[in-house]
């Protein structure tokens, strides 16, 4: 399926519902960066990646995606415990389709469990979230590939 | 009378903070169920919580059993690492200084490794994860 120029309406990722949120520092850095790692990776395919518009019908295929959990894990764990305990999560799943036709969904999980003096966790959230935001492009591209 | 005005039902369950009904999905009910069994909460709140929520009793019981399991998983895997980790530290040590006391034996002088790092690291990770699998709750209470 050749997605050059072809439209994409991207809605912004939901919390509601989330499992576990961050407390204690800024969510929107980190909302912004799945969501810049998701619109990059799929506007170098060549989607038109468009925001939606309030009362307008969504142009081509729409995507829509909610926080599984978005967990800033522990510092002081991962100090300790690097690759067993402490880890910075971002999960986010989905579905994407086309008007009223499902194409398909994704399930992303961004991990970060390694930093300099275990790391800073909104640091590491947000590349988490980053990670995540790639992983679910190439999960949406892989599947519109093979339509 | 219950304070409420007449053709009202009756007040339904009162929720405190963090008590609310809320829709979620499979994976975001598991994510929050861990969360929330790590925080220390026992399954029956976690049952009654689902409840709340609308999550049928077989539902919240499969998913509850499910995330228990995928913990207890977790923990066996740290203990078992810090273990090996401990186990290989001592090996290391103990071969080499074998080592070095037949070459001490024969030639005079003789070199050995006290490897401590994977011993210490590995009985530290080893006792977390038997904390972390003792905190898990257990399915049946």
């Amino acid at each position: 399926m050749d997605l050059r120029g072809r439209p994409c309406t991207l809605y912004p990722i939901s919390a509601q519902g989330a499992g576990v949120m961050p407390t204690g520092f800024d969510f929107t850095p980190i909302a912004q960066a799945y969501m810049g790692g998701l619109v990059a990776d799929l506007s170098k395919a060549g989607l038109n990646v468009l925001m939606p518009v309030a009362g307008a019908p969504d142009q081509g295929i729409s995507i829509r995606g909610q926080i599984v959990r978005a967990d800033p894990g522990s510092r002081l764990m991962r100090y300790l415990f690097t690759w067993f305990a402490g880890a910075a999560v971002f999960e986010a799943e989905g579905q994407f389709g086309e008007g009223t036709v499902l194409l398909g969904s994704f399930h992303a999980k961004g991990t970060r469990r390694a930093g300099f003096g275990g790391g800073d966790s909104q640091k590491m959230l947000t590349d988490a979230a980053r990670l995540a935001g790639q992983q679910t492009a190439s999960q949406i591209l892989a599947a519109l590939a093979t339509r | 009378m219950n304070g409420m005005p007449p053709g009202y039902p009756p007040p339904g369950p009162q929720y405190g903070a963090g008590f609310y009904p809320q829709v979620r999905s499979r994976l975001q009910w598991q994510a929050y169920v861990r969360a929330r069994f790590e925080a220390g909460q026992s399954v029956v709140q976690m049952l009654a919580e689902m409840a709340a929520s609308g999550v049928s009793r077989p539902d919240a019981e499969g998913l509850v059993v499910e995330v228990i399991g995928a913990m207890r998983r977790r923990a066996v895997t740290i203990i078992a690492v810090g273990c090996i980790a401990v186990l290989v530290g001592l090996a290391v040590t103990v071969i080499t200084m074998q080592a070095a006391t037949d070459a001490a034996a024969s030639s005079g002088s003789g070199m050995y490794v006290v490897w401590w790092g994977p011993v210490v690291f590995g009985a530290i990770g080893a006792i977390y994860g038997l904390r972390v699998y003792l905190k898990i709750p257990s399915p049946n209470r």
